[in-house]
């Protein structure tokens, strides 16, 4: 019995003993986190700080909303869904708000005009490519139209209040969008003269940030603020003419949501736009090329596509001896134009566009812009930027001696002009190396073309035709809808139902003054039959009609309601 | 023959074997595969001028050993903690004492959740992350001059290091603190990252500072994500997901391209 109550007392004091030890750190714990919630009611010395006037006035918050039909079209343009068919979650998709982009704007001197890195801008851009005769049957111009259609786009003011802002265009060589109010800001400070930014400097990355935790929820309000990160430049890149074509910035932990922020110098003057974030560098346009890109856009008040010459390449200092070689150089002139760091090397050439017109090919190394040496492929972009499209351009060209032109033999529809050498004084002025001495420079002017996606112009001149390639429009996949103007994407058959239709394609896009457009089709139509044929299984036998030389009978859902229409027969120089 | 058929035979032949015809018209003509091809050869033969190593004579006998060592180590610890079902007194101590911390823990989580949420709306990034650190600064400071004090005063030293004399008592004591404090700063690190996880997920947790009041803005439609759906001809489905809203320029579809405009090497 003895024994008995001494095990019981044991076992009751061991118990004790693990109920004071495992509850002792834990209060310990709780009593040293009583103090920070003492602590946290005060308000904390940063906000204290802020200053009434605020640092940094030419930095404004912009708010893009974009709705579901724009997002599809974003889909469409990217040619992510060109053979698929989308099913939406709801009938509603297509109507209300699915995204908001909150980026920064630099507001300009003019105190109304805003130039942002818009990430979606292609969504609100509608063009129409014309053919123009430029004199020459070989190179034929290209000028592109753009009109804008209602973009949902705001001004955020300190007070809360959200001004609507128009959508003036958006600067293919840069990615810059261009938006404007009808109100007036103050004044905004100048930008940092080129020559006062040097390597070393402090900056400021300003973007507005989010400021308390958001979820997904069913409320409908964010709450943001203006907010900055410190930085140093580190590389200053420079392209022709000492001109500043790039900042590289470090700061710590920068992210996405600083990409479109605006970087001021310790004075507060516009440094750039910040074009790209990661790990702890930042990309950044310098505001010269900001401004430049802000001219662009309001000379034509529309968007401006990229110059768009025809070529693929890469820098010679970056590319490897053996590839040069393998583009018909030998290895003595490989190592000279290694050494020279100069130039950029041609791997392809696209049919039909300007460069092969002019018959420049692969291997070809293009040595000058006009005057200016290229020396990086940021050197050819703002070379050609500068330029603009349209331009006449004079390319100083290296050829090697053993380039093959098999290629050539199987495009006989151009005949290729002489090759153009230049003078002795006008090489002498070139300061070859001596290993290049041999080779004749060649000149050439070529006429830039224009494109708002070089990928996409790319690879649809290299699927077509040298004939095709001229006359497609550089940013819709050619389909047979586009040649009346119409973007289409297909919906599944759930979709289809779901906004009132059997089966068919939603219309995504209608360019302005088209057929399309005159008959009546708006975006968020659904076509549901041509000629009495369901869509999608109908497209091919709409393919083969649209060749001919009748109406085409169109039976459109809209709102859930059937109307019938018909597109005319297209113009002779559409027919395939 | 092709790229892949070359490259294929060049992995799969042996060292100093000569190419085939094929193979070698390929690498002719082709630079790419010829500087894989010469790649190739160099690293063999780079491998092939290092020297043979050999295992010691007794490599086996402790390969053996060393294995019946940690077998036994194995043993010992599930012998220690084995607890038998007649051990009722301590099971049961043991598990009213986890439900007693569990308890504890899970109310002091409750309530730090609370004061976070109710200090966001009045504070920005940065100083709720000083904030948040605040308490455990004071508790690094109390171990600091914990530390302090035993490493100048002997007699407190030797409550920490009781079997240990003299020097060795105080290098003992202090290693110990050195090791809390390096605890705790660790914790605290943790910390801030949470904090910063306030704030949606991709926000950058740099030292930033706010320039201006906070600003609400009113949404049309509540804040959830939107989704669709794309169904490929070869049948397979993919799963857009759309974030409500997404801060600075991002693409927000994901098979979309960055529009970065300067190197893509397109003219």
């Amino acid at each position: 019995m003895k024994l008995f109550i001494i095990k019981i007392v044991r076992s009751r004091a061991l118990l004790l003993a693990l109920l004071l030890s495992s509850a002792s750190p834990v209060l310990a714990q709780a009593q040293r986190t009583a103090t920070p919630a003492t602590t946290q009611q005060n308000p904390p010395a940063r906000v204290v700080a802020q200053a009434s006037a605020r640092p940094a006035p030419q930095v404004v918050t912009v708010i893009h909303r974009l709705s579901g039909i724009k997002v599809l079209r974003l889909l469409r343009r990217s040619n992510a869904a060109a053979n698929a068919s989308v099913e939406v979650e709801d009938q509603t998709f297509t109507t209300r708000d699915v995204h908001t982009t909150i980026l920064a704007g630099l507001m300009l001197s003019d105190g109304r005009t805003v130039i942002t890195r818009l990430p979606e801008a292609v969504a609100e851009v509608e063009t129409e490519v014309r053919t123009e005769e430029s004199g020459n049957p070989q190179q034929p111009g290209t000028v592109s139209i753009s009109r804008t259609v209602s973009a949902d786009i705001a001004i955020l003011q300190r007070s809360g209040q959200q001004i609507p802002a128009r959508y003036i265009g958006w600067d293919g060589a840069t990615g810059l969008s261009l938006i404007q109010m009808n109100e007036s800001f103050p004044p905004s400070p100048r930008d940092a003269v080129e020559t006062s930014i040097s390597a070393g400097q402090r900056v400021r990355l300003i973007a507005p940030l989010p400021s308390r935790h958001v979820e997904a929820s069913t409320q409908n309000i964010l709450s943001l603020r203006i907010a900055e990160i410190e930085g140093e430049i580190v590389e200053v890149r420079r392209g022709p003419m000492s001109k500043i074509t790039g900042l590289v910035i470090r700061a710590q932990n920068l992210s996405e949501e600083m990409v479109g922020g605006v970087a001021l110098n310790e004075a507060g003057e516009t440094i750039g736009i910040v074009e790209g974030a990661t790990g702890q560098q930042a990309r950044v346009v310098p505001a010269s090329i900001v401004r430049r890109a802000a001219e662009r856009v309001m000379a034509r008040r529309s968007s401006v596509p990229r110059p768009w010459l025809g070529v693929r390449g890469e820098p010679v200092s970056a590319t490897s001896l053996v590839t040069i070689q393998s583009n018909g150089w030998t290895e003595e002139e490989a190592n000279a134009l290694k050494l020279a760091r100069q130039g950029i090397l041609i791997t392809n050439v696209t049919p039909g566009t300007p460069a092969a017109l002019a018959n420049l090919m692969p291997g070809d190394i293009i040595w000058r812009v006009n005057d200016a040496e290229i020396r990086s492929a940021e050197d050819f972009s703002f070379t050609l930027s500068e330029a603009g499209g349209g331009a006449s351009v004079l390319f100083t060209v290296l050829r090697g001696g053993q380039i093959n032109m098999p290629a050539l033999s199987r495009m006989p529809v151009v005949a290729l002009p002489t090759q153009p050498q230049m003078s002795a004084a006008q090489q002498a002025s070139m300061h070859l190396p001596e290993q290049l001495a041999p080779i004749k420079p060649l000149s050439f002017v070529i006429k830039l073309s224009e494109t708002f996606d070089p990928m996409v112009a790319a690879s649809i001149a290299s699927s077509g035709t040298m004939a095709q390639a001229v006359t497609l429009t550089p940013v819709i996949v050619s389909d047979p809808w586009t040649n009346y103007g119409l973007e289409t994407i297909t919906l599944s058959d759930r979709s289809a139902r779901m906004l009132g239709a059997r089966s068919g394609l939603i219309v995504v896009s209608v360019q302005p003054q088209s057929a399309a457009f005159r008959a009546g089709l708006r975006p968020r139509d659904v076509i549901e039959s041509v000629n009495g044929r369901l869509l999608p299984e109908g497209n091919a036998l709409f393919a083969q009609s649209s060749t001919t030389h009748s109406n085409l009978k169109l039976v459109v859902i809209r709102d859930r309601q059937r109307l019938e229409t018909a597109l005319p027969p297209l113009p002779a120089h559409h027919q395939q | 023959m092709n790229c892949r058929e070359f490259q294929i035979e060049v992995e799969e032949s042996e060292t100093g074997r000569e190419l085939s015809a094929g193979a070698a018209a390929h690498c002719g003509v082709c630079g790419s595969c010829r500087s894989f091809f010469m790649e190739r050869r160099a690293l063999r033969e780079i491998l092939g001028k290092v020297p043979p190593v050999s295992a010691p004579s007794d490599f086996d006998f402790r390969l053996r050993a060393r294995l019946a060592t940690t077998g036994e180590t194995r043993r010992n610890l599930s012998g220690r903690f084995n607890f038998s079902p007649g051990n009722l007194a301590i099971t049961f101590a043991a598990s009213f004492a986890l439900l007693f911390a569990v308890t504890i823990a899970v109310q002091q989580f409750r309530s730090t959740g609370t004061q976070r949420a109710t200090a966001s709306g009045k504070m920005q990034v940065g100083a709720e992350a000083t904030s948040a650190t605040g308490a455990s600064t004071s508790s690094l400071t109390e171990v600091q001059n914990q530390a302090n004090s035993i490493v100048s005063n002997p007699a407190e030293s030797s409550a920490v290091g009781e079997r240990l004399s003299g020097a060795n008592a105080r290098n003992e004591a202090k290693r110990r603190v050195e090791e809390r404090l390096r605890g705790m700063t660790a914790s605290d690190s943790q910390r801030q990252r949470i904090v910063s996880h306030d704030f949606v997920d991709t926000i950058a947790s740099a030292p930033v500072a706010q320039l201006d009041p906070e600003v609400h803005v009113q949404f049309r439609s509540p804040l959830a994500p939107s989704r669709l759906f794309v169904n490929e001809h070869d049948g397979t489905r993919r799963d857009v997901s759309l974030k409500p809203v997404t801060f600075g320029s991002q693409n927000i579809l994901p098979l979309r391209r960055a529009s970065d405009t300067s190197t893509t090497g397109i003219w």
